[in-house]
């Protein structure tokens, strides 16, 4: 069965005064498998990060059907809704979205902390992470007084402390520079190789190709899609490069087809 | 041209008007209160009644002080306002107006806040000061004319003040805007802040500033002493009030967050980081919000107290209709004429005159300590009390009642214990040393009469003052050589004619002016008269009472404007962590708890704080009024609870404004949008 299962999932927002109505998902249809790294890549405006919010149980589509695990996410109340978020899906930002009033290690703790995890629990789970992530020594000091490259790490820590079903990362490297990016994505390669799911956002190739499946999405539609098969990060680079460059002047043509 | 830039500011008045309503209404506050204490204090019918010329001098005191407070704090206001639109600032810049353009808009901006909040403060003013003075008139049941006057020139003068105010915050913030550079405020972003660290000594000396304050209050005993101690508590509270909310609030929320078991709990783990936060920013601003609070209610509950007790006290203090003091007579026959003399006037002006009497009492200061009554010249420490000493007839013909004192027996009263069976007098010398000339011991006998009353004169004897009562004149004038002699002289030469009549209230104003037209030739040293002293005491305390519910009232409105203002600063901030919040997977009732419980500490803090502290303040407070004209102590209860109450219910009905616009600010980012 698969992990998680985007069924002609369509999201119109209505403007203020119920003038104008856009449509930011037309019908999106995707499935990822269990152990996956799945990248979705499209320009801005082209619904990807819509898309992610609403995998992401943040925002409810207008039409269609979210499951994940076999488990629909359109029956379930806000109180649920948000515990099934802490429980089984990790989050990943551009902007890192660390809280500022809490330590390195508070923060990672967040979600623990809120599902009821003992301290002596907590203190185990952060030790393998912090390690497994380089951001030891940082546990004790406060996000204003670590880079960038480091908050992300912090809230990549934060999303598989959990040990969610899924890690939803939405332009992890948006916000990053080469170097920082260079090891970020190492280290979703290695958690992935772990065995983690991740679903990612994103409109940087490199970025995309680390991933095993990149999905390309275009005015609310997903049009294409590339596996990696055994290629290596460069040659799947290449097809990807391709792959934009004949599509995306083409738009929606490819997806009748 | 000149158009964009009206257009500029009038949208940003209109665009910012969470900042800018506030803003302009706590300026016409601050200008109405101004006006109306102008205008009292230059009324000419005012002038013209009993007692209101002593309100105007009152009134007058207020002024100064009440531009003093707008200007700080309407600069206060300015500087927020200002630093929360930089952003905007800097967009403009961006778009390429010159720093001269954007400068220019903020003149409009300034010349719009003033003129909106000069024109509204005035009506209001003019309005309340119709109404104050309609009370006035009331009070002192005059026939004074009302007048619908408008007082054209102290307005103008009044809004010219303020126009200078608001033109000096506006040099201000265009100094501001030339010596920066405004691209740097589009960057300007709540930068990462130091996690405060708790600072155990000062929470420590907090609270030992606290307790010391309300040690001082709480044992103090008599009205002199508090009032000379007043101001060194209310030094040591608001010492104390500042160190335990910065200090203190952090240390121990720190103390909580090192507790693991605890501190690692949803509800916990949020609002104590929460609050750290919070606190360290707001904990000074908290501090000064608890103690305007405090100022309100002590200064609302004593003035309401005093303004309400005082006509029945004041009655009190005047045994009789009329107290008129001579030089001593040297004979009988003398002191017959002097009576003959006060006769007379009554005659000329109808009074009929149903008592009246001479008398001699002496009125001073003394330490009393066991058994031993040594008088001063004059007061100089806590040790030193307000002492009488007068003769049996005076205090028989003033109370209605038969001592029937012996040679050797002394009457005493006083509020506190008095264990000694026997007194004697050995009076200090000029130098305050003790002399060594000592009486023959008297005998005890304790009085349970209200000291509040005394025997004519306007002498106020409070709680810790004694009064003591010899058999008679010679008796008295035995005690000579015993009393300090600048005492003994200052009282001694003197008599007093007590008068008390059945005539009407304008009858014995009238029988004042004729005495007072004569005093010369009759040889008075001074003469009262109870209703006019009474309608005196009346100015001074309405004044006082005026003057304090317009203090109350602007303090109230800073008080309330510095609530709002620091919760709004910190919604801008908070959006952002709850929205973070929400995507990591906390409901939205969980955000609303945790905001929730941590604007009610920042709100009930205060409250809770000025509370106590006016608790505290209580007794010494209750001391003074009692000094200054009595206060029943349930009467003062009452009023300090209703104020406590009146105030918790406008400051309610300000916190409930402020939450709407907080939620308003917040529920945005943790609804997702």
């Amino acid at each position: 069965m698969s992990m998680l299962v985007v069924k002609n999932v369509k999201k119109v927002y209505t403007t203020r005064f119920g003038g104008n109505k856009v449509t930011a998902l037309q019908n999106v249809n995707l499935t990822v498998e269990r152990g996956e790294f799945v990248a979705i890549m499209g320009e801005s405006g082209s619904g990807k990060t819509t898309l992610l919010n609403i995998i992401a149980t943040l925002d409810k589509p207008t039409e269609g059907e979210i499951e994940l695990d076999g488990q629909s996410m359109q029956s379930m109340k806000e109180k649920h809704l948000a515990k099934f978020r802490r429980d089984r899906l990790g989050f990943v930002f551009q902007e890192f979205n660390l809280l500022d009033n809490f330590s390195v290690r508070d923060n990672i703790y967040l979600p623990l902390v809120l599902a009821g995890c003992s301290p002596a629990e907590m203190e185990t789970r952060i030790r393998p992470i912090a390690e497994k992530l380089g951001i030891t020594e940082l546990l004790e000091k406060f996000p204003y007084e670590i880079s960038g490259g480091q908050k992300q790490r912090v809230a990549v820590a934060r999303a598989i402390i959990t040990e969610p079903e899924m890690v939803l990362a939405d332009e992890p490297t948006g916000a990053l520079d080469s170097r920082s990016t260079d090891e970020l994505l190492q280290q979703f390669s290695n958690i992935n190789k772990d065995g983690q799911t991740i679903l990612m956002v994103t409109h940087s190739i490199k970025a995309a190709s680390t991933a095993g499946r990149v999905l390309f999405i275009k005015d609310g539609i997903v049009y294409h899609q590339i596996y990696r098969g055994d290629e290596t990060n460069s040659e799947f680079y290449r097809k990807i490069s391709d792959s934009l460059t004949a599509l995306m002047g083409s738009g929606l043509r490819a997806a009748n087809e | 041209m000149t158009k964009i830039y009206r257009n500029l500011a009038g949208n940003a008045l209109s665009k910012n008007k969470i900042i800018y309503v506030p803003y302009i209404i706590s300026s016409m506050v601050m200008i109405a209160i101004t006006f109306i204490l102008t205008a009292i204090a230059k009324d000419e019918h005012l002038r013209q009644v009993e007692g209101g010329a002593t309100l105007q001098v009152i009134m007058s005191v207020g002024i100064p002080i009440m531009y003093v407070i707008s200007f700080f704090f309407l600069i206060g206001v300015s500087r927020f306002v200002i630093k929360q639109r930089k952003k905007e600032l800097g967009v403009y810049c961006v778009l390429g107006m010159q720093k001269k353009h954007i400068i220019r808009v903020q003149f409009l901006e300034n010349l719009y806040v003033f003129l909106l909040s000069a024109f509204s403060g005035t009506v209001v003013g003019f309005v309340i000061e119709k109404i104050v003075q309609l009370l006035f008139l009331k009070i002192y049941h005059l026939d004074a004319d009302f007048s619908w006057d408008v007082q054209w020139e102290i307005m103008l003068l009044n809004a010219f003040v303020f126009a200078c105010f608001f033109f000096v915050f506006f040099v201000f913030n265009a100094i501001g805007i030339l010596i920066s550079n405004i691209l740097d405020y589009m960057k300007e972003e709540a930068k990462g802040e130091k996690q405060p660290k708790s600072k155990w000594i000062l929470a420590i000396a907090g609270l030992l500033l606290l307790g010391a304050g309300y040690a001082l209050s709480f044992t103090s005993k008599t009205g002199i002493e508090a009032i000379q101690l007043f101001g060194v508590a209310v030094g040591l509270v608001i010492l104390g009030t500042y160190a335990l909310f910065t200090a203190g609030s952090i240390t121990l929320l720190n103390t909580m967050k090192k507790n693991k078991k605890f501190y690692y709990k949803t509800g916990h783990f949020i609002s104590i980081s929460g609050m750290l936060y919070r606190m360290k920013r707001n904990a000074a601003n908290l501090a000064t919000i608890s103690i305007f609070a405090t100022m309100v209610l002590v200064t609302m509950s004593s003035v309401t107290t005093l303004y309400t007790t005082i006509a029945d006290t004041a009655k009190q203090w005047y045994a009789s209709d009329f107290e008129i003091v001579h030089l001593k007579a040297e004979s009988e026959e003398e002191r017959k004429n002097r009576e003959d003399d006060v006769l007379e006037a009554a005659e000329k002006t109808g009074v009929t005159v149903e008592q009246i009497y001479t008398y001699r009492y002496i009125d001073g200061f003394a330490t009393v300590k066991d058994g031993i009554i040594s008088t001063a010249p004059f007061y100089r420490s806590v040790d030193i009390s307000s002492v009488m000493i007068m003769t049996e007839d005076v205090f028989d013909y003033v109370h209605g009642t038969k001592l029937n004192l012996a040679e050797d027996e002394i009457g005493v009263i006083y509020s506190g214990p008095f264990p000694e069976e026997t007194v004697r007098f050995q009076p200090m010398t000029n130098n305050y040393e003790l002399s060594d000339k000592v009486s023959s011991d008297f005998r005890v006998r304790k009085i349970d009469e209200d000291p509040g009353v005394n025997s004519g004169g306007a002498v106020m004897v409070s709680d810790g003052a004694y009064i003591f009562i010899v058999s008679d004149y010679s008796v008295y004038g035995s005690l000579e050589p015993y009393i300090n002699e600048e005492m003994w002289k200052m009282d001694e030469n003197h008599e007093y004619i007590l008068v008390n009549t059945s005539s009407s209230r304008k009858a014995q104003l009238a029988m004042y002016d004729e005495l007072l037209v004569n005093q010369d030739k009759y040889e008075f040293d001074w003469v009262n008269c109870k209703v006019d002293r009474i309608d005196e005491i009346l100015g001074v305390y309405g004044g006082l009472f005026f003057l304090g519910a317009f203090l109350s009232v602007a303090f109230l409105t800073i008080t309330i404007l510095n609530m709002y203002f620091s919760q709004l600063q910190q919604g801008y901030e908070d959006a952002k962590r709850f929205a973070i919040m929400r995507k990591v997977g906390l409901t939205r009732k969980e955000i609303k708890k945790s905001i929730n419980s941590q604007i009610v500490v920042v709100f009930l803090l205060p409250l809770l704080v000025a509370v106590i502290h006016t608790a505290a303040s209580y007794p010494m407070v209750n001391n003074i009024l009692n000094m200054l004209g009595g206060c029943e102590q349930r009467a003062f209860l009452l009023i300090v609870t209703a104020c406590c109450l009146v105030f918790a219910v406008v400051y309610t009905i300000a916190y409930l404004f402020t939450r709407r616009t907080y939620l308003k600010m917040v529920s945005g980012a943790y609804d997702g949008k």
